[in-house]
């Protein structure tokens, strides 16, 4: 009964829900009440744990997945996008905690960030292009997303204060923006096309949240960046932190509900004709 | 393309323990069609849409795809014109 229940997705989207939500409220915890002095030890550990996390599920999940059809490609994709994520958090961690100098930006790990925007990209314009939705729903949310996207960029441009920022730093700070907007845009309209779905709505609702959680933190980062907040960007890591705790419990689901478990389903199979 | 080996064993065996069956005497399209709904949402329409396609190619049958039908509807057209061809 109890192997049963593992594969029941109502039973295990309400575990998962409590799950996220006791993990993303005790680490938001631990960064903001850790204290000026301790915040960029407490920060930086824990985003980095929550991206790990993340990466050892996908890992799982590739490896399990295999690299044949589309799933097999786009999960690949995708956790080498999140292995180039995580080594950009150590990078950025190493600048912080191990030299002790202020994080020059733009900085070596922006490279490995941005160059795991093209992995998974390829992730969801592959799985979009597969489960293709209507092109209404493409129209309406390229257009709101560009709208979001434009927006940003005019706030962050008008925060900017001369001699704060350099003109690289602030492109780079947009291109996040915009290539947050390009991860978003599919994400969603997936969430559209798979919402009624008992198997596809958890994931697609998950992955779009992290996504938006990110852009979110982005948009912030580079906001706050631009007016010569520095201080303060630590405001953002919370939202880091869930976005990679969210995409972990993603593919705890694709890992769950999308991959054949031969010993799990004997099992159940044994119960059932006990 | 396919979903891949993984995923789709994974999804004949969730149909399974929703109570469709898949085994060739057993099968009904619309009950797998309506299973796979429930499974997958609108991806079900895509996947019944390769189905149909895979079909016609495969058994080499030379079918007009309304654009318009469901995907439901192109699986069975594609079954109707396999049945003429076989008489």
């Amino acid at each position: 009964m109890q192997e049963r229940s593992a594969f029941n997705p109502a039973l295990v989207r309400e575990k998962l829900l409590v799950t996220i939500a006791v993990a993303v409220i005790v680490t938001t915890l631990f960064i903001v009440f850790s204290g000026d002095d301790l915040r960029p030890l407490f920060s930086n550990w824990t985003i980095n744990i929550s991206a790990g996390t993340a990466l050892a599920m996908a890992l799982v999940a590739s490896l399990r997945q295999g690299t044949g059809g589309l799933y097999g490609r786009t999960t690949v994709a995708f956790t080498a996008g999140l292995a180039l994520w995580f080594a950009a958090e150590l990078l950025w961690t190493y600048y912080e905690l191990g030299t002790g100098i202020e994080v020059p930006y733009p900085s070596p790990a922006d490279a490995l960030w941005m160059a795991g925007y093209g992995p998974m990209a390829y992730h969801l314009l592959k799985t979009y292009r597969f489960f293709a939705a209507s092109r209404k729903a493409l129209a309406a949310t390229v257009a709101v997303t560009s709208a979001f996207v434009v927006y940003t960029c005019m706030v962050i441009i008008g925060a900017s204060s001369p001699g704060v920022e350099g003109p690289i730093a602030l492109v780079l700070s947009l291109a996040y923006v915009v290539l947050d907007g390009i991860l978003l845009a599919p994400s969603i309209l997936l969430l559209a096309n798979f919402r009624k779905g008992k198997l596809t709505s958890t994931p697609w609702a998950l992955l779009s949240a992290s996504l938006a959680m990110a852009a979110v933190a982005d948009a912030g980062f580079a906001y706050y960046t631009a007016a010569g907040l520095d201080g303060l960007i630590w405001h953002w890591d919370p939202l880091y932190n869930a976005s990679y705790i969210i995409m972990a419990a993603t593919f705890f689901w694709h890992n769950r509900f999308f991959i054949f478990d031969k010993s799990r389903a004997k099992k159940i199979w044994q119960q059932d004709n006990r | 393309m396919t979903l891949g080996e993984p995923t789709m064993q994974s999804l004949v065996w969730h149909l399974s323990n929703a109570g469709v069956q898949t085994t060739p005497d057993a099968f009904d399209l619309r009950k797998f069609y309506e299973g796979l709904q429930d499974m997958m949402g609108g991806g079900a329409d895509i996947v019944m849409d390769i189905v149909a396609r895979s079909m016609a190619l495969e058994l080499k049958l030379n079918v007009d795809f309304d654009s318009h039908a469901s995907a439901l509807d192109k699986v069975l057209k594609v079954l109707e014109v396999a049945q003429k061809v076989a008489h």
